[in-house]
């Protein structure tokens, strides 16, 4: 059992505040349950500069590969995550039903990844996967219970440091005005309507909204909408 | 504004808290499809919705609209954790008359981006707010274990009571909470805001 350990390792998190004494520790913890490798993303469609992989120990070589043959589409464990909200198990058992998610499972072999789990882990930005595999995988119940856990935990700081180290969002910069009033538009107010809740002019929320258009670049408020949520300038 | 309802002021508050156990049927019976009891074929409603409970409510500026709500209970009196789910908890469930529980966690199903983001935030601060004019230090709550990152990521500190069991099909678990003067000042300015959420009449009139 490796409840101590698990509970030591959440115990610690607090005090730790970079990714990489973070991915260390996280790191011991895995090799305690007999497993070598992890990675936590997020698995949407990667650009080269959003930095949708949080924290990894992923095999040389492998991840580019994942990366620049877009296995993310067909990728069989990723497709399951998609479904379930609980963690999903694989290996030579539990592999793929068709032939190009068979396919890169069996190239991951190639990479000493031949079985392990992700855990699926939600928050407001949607799905993220905490992913730790291995040569082989065959944990006990309780320990798969605490290995979950541990993944949760993990994967809430680390969200927290990247939180604090990046506040600024990517892309040009709306005020806190244009903001409001984008997020108003989002929840599908009027600018009428808008005016009203913030108590300002009708002419006024025009204006902002106006103005967040030519600095997303957007031709419609729908697109504008959709970029600020994307680059995280408002909340949806 | 957030109103604080206990069993002092809970009679001004009979249409609103009535609001609030029908969203409670929609969102945990009729939603989330928890097992638990339904009144009058409308209410969400069970043991613990007694008078030690202390309801947070975020209702619209006429108060006529529930927007959101939590339920909160002395972990000294029955509470779900310690009369439920003890098992979640590896080394006993913490009790103390500074330690509460939230549960019945909610906002109103009609809403929907900006304006839920509101009511949750409102709530999340009412709670710590709470905490510290009660003198609650920590609160302990039962939690699905893949909510905790959300729950984690407004900022609570959360430590794990126990190992997560599977209960109706869903890995759940019991947290506690540490409240400090630190996480309002980290609440309010994750929010925006700088002003008390809680109706200090209603508390005044509470105590």
């Amino acid at each position: 059992m490796l409840t101590t350990d698990t509970f030591e390792f959440i115990g610690e998190l607090d005090r730790q505040s970079d990714i990489s004494t973070l991915t260390e520790s996280f790191q011991k913890l895995i090799r305690k349950f007999g497993l070598a490798y992890f990675m936590v993303g997020d698995p949407r469609p990667p650009q080269p500069d959003d930095g949708y992989l949080w924290a990894t120990t992923w095999p040389a070589g492998w991840l580019e590969r994942w990366i620049s043959r877009g296995y993310l589409q067909d990728d069989p464990i990723i497709k399951k995550l998609r479904l379930q909200t609980t963690p999903v198990r694989w290996g030579p058992k539990e592999g793929a039903n068709d032939a190009a998610g068979t396919r890169i499972l069996e190239e991951a072999g190639e990479f000493r990844l031949k079985a392990g789990v992700a855990v699926p882990v939600y928050n407001r930005d949607g799905l993220y996967v905490v992913s730790i595999g291995a040569e082989r995988y065959d944990l006990g119940k309780d320990d798969e219970i605490c290995l979950h856990m541990a993944a949760h935990y993990f994967h809430a700081r680390l969200g927290r440091i990247r939180a604090r180290n990046a506040p600024s969002a990517r892309g040009p910069k709306l005020t806190p005005r244009e903001r409001e009033c984008l997020s108003w538009v989002a929840s599908g107010k009027t600018d009428w309507e808008i005016s009203q809740i913030l108590n300002i002019a009708e002419q006024t929320v025009h204006e902002y909204v106006q103005n967040a258009l030519i600095k997303l670049n957007a031709t419609t408020r729908a697109q504008a909408v959709a970029i600020a949520i994307v680059t995280r300038q408002i909340l949806y | 504004m957030v109103d604080v309802v206990t069993s002092c002021n809970r009679h001004k508050y009979e249409s609103q808290l009535a609001l609030m156990h029908e969203d409670r049927r929609r969102i945990f019976v009729e939603s989330l499809k928890w097992d638990i009891p339904v009144v009058d074929g409308r209410f969400e409603k069970d043991q613990f919705d007694n008078d030690d409970a202390v309801y947070l409510l975020a209702l619209d500026a006429k108060k006529e609209t529930h927007l959101g709500s939590v339920r909160l209970l002395p972990s000294s009196k029955p509470h779900l954790l310690g009369d439920v789910f003890p098992m979640l908890c590896d080394n006993g469930v913490p009790r103390g008359d500074d330690i509460w529980e939230i549960t019945r966690l909610c906002t109103a199903p009609q809403l929907r981006g900006r304006e839920a983001w509101l009511a949750r935030s409102y709530l999340a601060v009412g709670m710590v707010e709470l905490a510290l004019l009660y003198g609650i230090g920590r609160y302990t709550c039962v939690a699905e274990t893949s909510w905790l990152s959300s729950i984690m990521a407004v900022g609570w500190e959360c430590e794990p009571l126990g190992l997560p069991q599977e209960i109706n099909g869903e890995s759940v678990g019991a947290l506690i909470i540490n409240i400090t003067p630190a996480t309002l000042q980290l609440f309010r300015m994750k929010m925006g805001w700088r002003l008390p959420v809680l109706e200090l009449d209603a508390i005044a009139k509470a105590a």
